[in-house]
Order: structure tokens, then C-alpha cells, then sequence
């Protein structure tokens, strides 16, 4: 039986977080590379990310709630893949092959 | 506001008389679209619970509509705020001696361009549709005899006014030549 797990989801979502962050923290540099640094920039900073805190936060609230171990899509190997045999060769035979 | 004058490369003796941005209306018109393609996630949710209930129920759906939701969220939150830098660093500076357009294009697409007072041919203004009309906001067209033949200010608050106080800097810098 192969299980593929919900977390993979999780995986996924945490790396698209992980871009939205890179994108962020790009913003924030340019953002005070450019030297506007009047009470309007930081008030508007402080305001996008403390929503953003908020998003976070309210998000992680409900991801803890779910088990991420339940199956996602579940393939069961049928009979017949599990009876075949592969033909088993070992180092050793191999380096005693005779040209 | 406070900006770098080395970044706009300004001489000493050189005075900052207009420092323009576009009408705040330009930035709430794009938030309140940013803000209804936040609102789709609730919008959604909303739909489900009523009609379709049993897939809030459900253990695979209801997860994957979460992580959704939340990633719909952020990006589009982040959007808005890159939109509002790019809102915030579209500026026109009119100084004593020359007219500079800072035109911010994404994050890293930023273009300085300036022209010498004494080379402003002609200046034109337009306010056109419902809300500039009634709100006073609107593009200035500034023909200049250099290799940027026209400058644009687009969507500034009293453009007649701007427009006036422009060409007073340029007779003057006419007359002092």
C-alpha cells in the first residue's frame, strides 16, 4: 500500500510562505534603501504587517487543528506487481564476470 | 517626507519647491480591488457552509480549503502593500533649478529622469472623468526641449496650481539666465 500523506500540502504551502516572505522582505529593503522615512511609511509598514501578523497567526490557528498524518490518496499494489520476481544480482557476481 | 537628496542628486544650494505624489484616490481605487479578491476566500466559504456543507466536513477538502484561503490571503496582502510602495515612490520633484520624475516600475525597475527649467516648453493640463473632476486630480503634460521630450505627472492633486507654480519657476529661471 502506498500512502501519500496531507502534509505534502503543507510542504507545499510552507515554501509558497516561505517565497511570499523573500517577497516581503524585499519590499521592506527597498522600502527603507530609498530613504523615505517619514511617519507615513512607517505607519503604513507598521500597519501592513502587523495585518499580515494577524493572517499568520490566525491561519496557523486553524493548520493546527488538522492531522496533517491522515492519507491523502491511498494506491494499494495490486497481487500480481507483488508476486513478481527481479532478477537479484549482487556485487560480488558482477565483479566475477568472466570475458 | 524625507528623501534622500543624494538620491535625486541634488546640489547644495539647490531647494526642493514641489515634491508631487499621484491622489490618494489612484491608491483606494486599486485597494478596494485588492480588497474584493480578499474578500473571495470568505465569499467562498460563506457558499460552502450554505449550499454545500458536507464539503466543510469533510477531512481532505476542508484542509486544503484552509491552506488555500490563508495562502489567497497573503499574497494577496503583500500585493497591496507592493502596490502602495510602488503608489509611494512614483514621485515628481520640482526643485529651483529642474523637474525630476522618479518612476518606480515593480520592485527593482526605478527611473530617474530630469530636465533644467530652461528647457520647459510648454505645459499642459487635463482632468478627465467623474471622479478628477470632482476630487481635482489630474495629469500634467510638460514638453521639454531635451533628449525626454515630455514629462508626465500623472493624477496630481490641483494640477492648475502645480501647473502655475511651474511656470513661475520657469520665467524665473528664464529671467535669471
Amino acid at each position: 500500500m502506498i500512502t501519500i500523506p496531507l502534509f505534502i500540502f503543507l510542504i507545499i504551502y510552507l515554501a509558497l510562505i516561505f517565497v511570499c516572505f523573500i517577497f516581503l522582505l524585499f519590499n521592506l529593503y527597498h522600502l527603507f534603501k530609498f530613504g523615505i522615512l517619514d511617519l507615513e511609511t512607517v505607519f503604513v509598514s507598521f500597519f501592513f504587517l502587523a495585518v499580515l501578523a494577524i493572517i499568520v497567526f490566525v491561519s496557523y490557528q486553524q493548520i493546527v487543528k488538522i492531522d496533517w498524518q491522515q492519507p491523502f490518496f491511498s494506491f494499494k499494489i495490486p497481487q500480481f506487481l507483488k508476486e513478481i520476481e527481479l532478477p537479484k544480482i549482487n556485487n560480488f557476481e558482477l565483479l566475477n564476470i568472466e570475458f | 517626507m524625507k528623501v534622500k537628496r543624494s538620491l535625486l542628486q541634488l546640489d547644495f544650494d539647490e531647494k526642493i519647491i514641489l515634491f508631487l505624489h499621484r491622489h490618494p484616490f489612484v491608491f483606494l481605487k486599486k485597494s478596494i480591488g485588492f480588497l474584493l479578491l480578499a474578500s473571495l476566500p470568505f465569499l467562498g466559504y460563506f457558499t460552502f457552509k450554505i449550499y454545500f456543507p458536507s464539503f466543510l466536513e469533510n477531512k481532505i477538502i476542508y484542509p486544503l480549503l484552509i491552506l488555500f484561503g490563508s495562502l489567497w490571503l497573503i499574497f494577496i496582502w503583500i500585493s497591496l502593500f507592493q502596490s502602495w510602495i510602488d503608489y509611494y515612490f512614483d514621485i515628481w520633484v520640482v526643485t529651483n533649478k529642474q523637474i525630476i520624475d522618479v518612476d518606480q516600475v515593480g520592485l527593482f525597475n526605478r527611473t530617474i529622469s530630469k530636465q533644467p527649467l530652461s528647457r520647459v516648453q510648454d505645459i499642459t493640463v487635463e482632468i478627465k472623468g467623474l471622479f478628477p473632476t470632482i476630487l481635482k486630480f489630474g495629469n500634467i503634460y510638460i514638453q521639454t526641449a531635451g533628449e525626454k521630450e515630455r514629462f508626465i505627472f500623472y493624477d496630481i492633486k490641483d494640477p492648475y496650481e502645480v501647473a502655475r507654480k511651474i511656470n513661475k519657476l520657469v520665467s524665473e529661471s528664464l529671467e535669471k539666465k
